[in-house]
């Protein structure tokens, strides 16, 4: 018996056409019938009787989906880091207003003497 | 695909789909699960129900099965048949059945119970495989020789014995 005779005989177990003469050649092998017999065996091993589970009685209904509940937990965790972000920026902001905008030290101070400086002139206060 | 539509799939190929996915994927729980899912996701599918209908139904029921069996690797292999054991079969070929398949090459596997469990033509597993009908009738030859091969000692005395 050949694998040739085998593929000829696994075809002929699937109901493929196959030539007759290589059929009968192969046939003619008692090996080659012992393995038609084998793999009738495995077909029948592979067949179940056993009636269905219940649950495919009929196709089950299609998952409900929420579009707005996830568009509402989204918008929730938008409005969380956005409150987040908020406090932990607001802080830093004053903290800096109170060093950067105030008015800067002096270097240097200039007096001005009157009468050396200046002079008074009349009709002035 | 419309309901009615798909409830009529579902009628024609809830069985051989359940059977397949079982043997398969070796959980009958999933394989339930599995099979309805299939002809849900047929609800939202653009593929209109055609003469390949079969083919496609097991093309899906295939990559459901490649997905679930990714989700599951970290599990050990089924030892019973999860559909319970063949009328023709002593239950100890039956269990030495189902570890042989799943020795098989996960290919070979599949287009061995496409073709064995279900039914289907070599076109039909072709399609539902993509491979070409050459590859598909290589594929069966090459799962019954090894299955054949690994089942000699279990097979061949216990059912020849049988009266």
């Amino acid at each position: 018996m050949t694998e040739i005779h085998t593929a000829l005989l696994s075809a002929f177990c699937d109901g493929q056409i196959v030539d007759p003469d290589q059929l009968a050649d192969a046939l003619a092998d008692p090996r080659a019938r012992d393995a038609l017999v084998d793999f009738a065996r495995l077909r029948a091993a592979v067949t179940s009787s056993h009636p269905l589970p219940a649950s495919l009685t009929r196709l089950r209904p299609v998952p409900v989906r929420r579009p707005q509940l996830w568009a509402a937990m989204a918008g929730a965790a938008a409005m969380l880091v956005l409150i987040a972000l908020t406090f932990a920026l607001l802080p830093r902001t004053w903290t800096n207003r109170d060093g950067a905008d105030g008015p800067p030290s002096p270097t240097r101070v200039m007096r001005y003497v009157p009468g050396v400086d200046w002079q008074p002139v009349a009709g002035s206060q | 695909m419309e309901r009615e539509l798909v409830e009529a799939l579902f009628a024609r190929y809830r069985e051989p789909v359940y059977r397949f996915l079982c043997r398969l994927i070796g959980d009958a729980a999933a394989a339930e699960d599995l099979t309805q899912e299939v002809f849900l996701r047929a609800l939202g599918a653009a593929y209109a129900a055609g003469e390949h209908e079969r083919a496609w139904v097991f093309q899906v029921a295939r990559n459901l099965a490649r997905d679930h069996a990714r989700r599951m690797a970290h599990r050990g292999p089924v030892s019973e048949p999860p559909d319970g054991a063949s009328p023709f079969t002593d239950r100890a070929v039956a269990l030495a059945v189902h570890a042989a398949i799943g020795r098989l090459a996960d290919q070979d596997r599949e287009v061995f119970l496409m073709r064995e469990v279900a039914g289907l033509t070599y076109d039909e597993i072709a399609l539902a495989c993509d491979v070409t009908v050459d590859a598909v009738r290589n594929r069966l030859h090459r799962a019954r020789l090894a299955l054949r091969q690994a089942l000699a000692p279990a097979v061949v005395p216990l059912n020849r014995a049988r009266p």
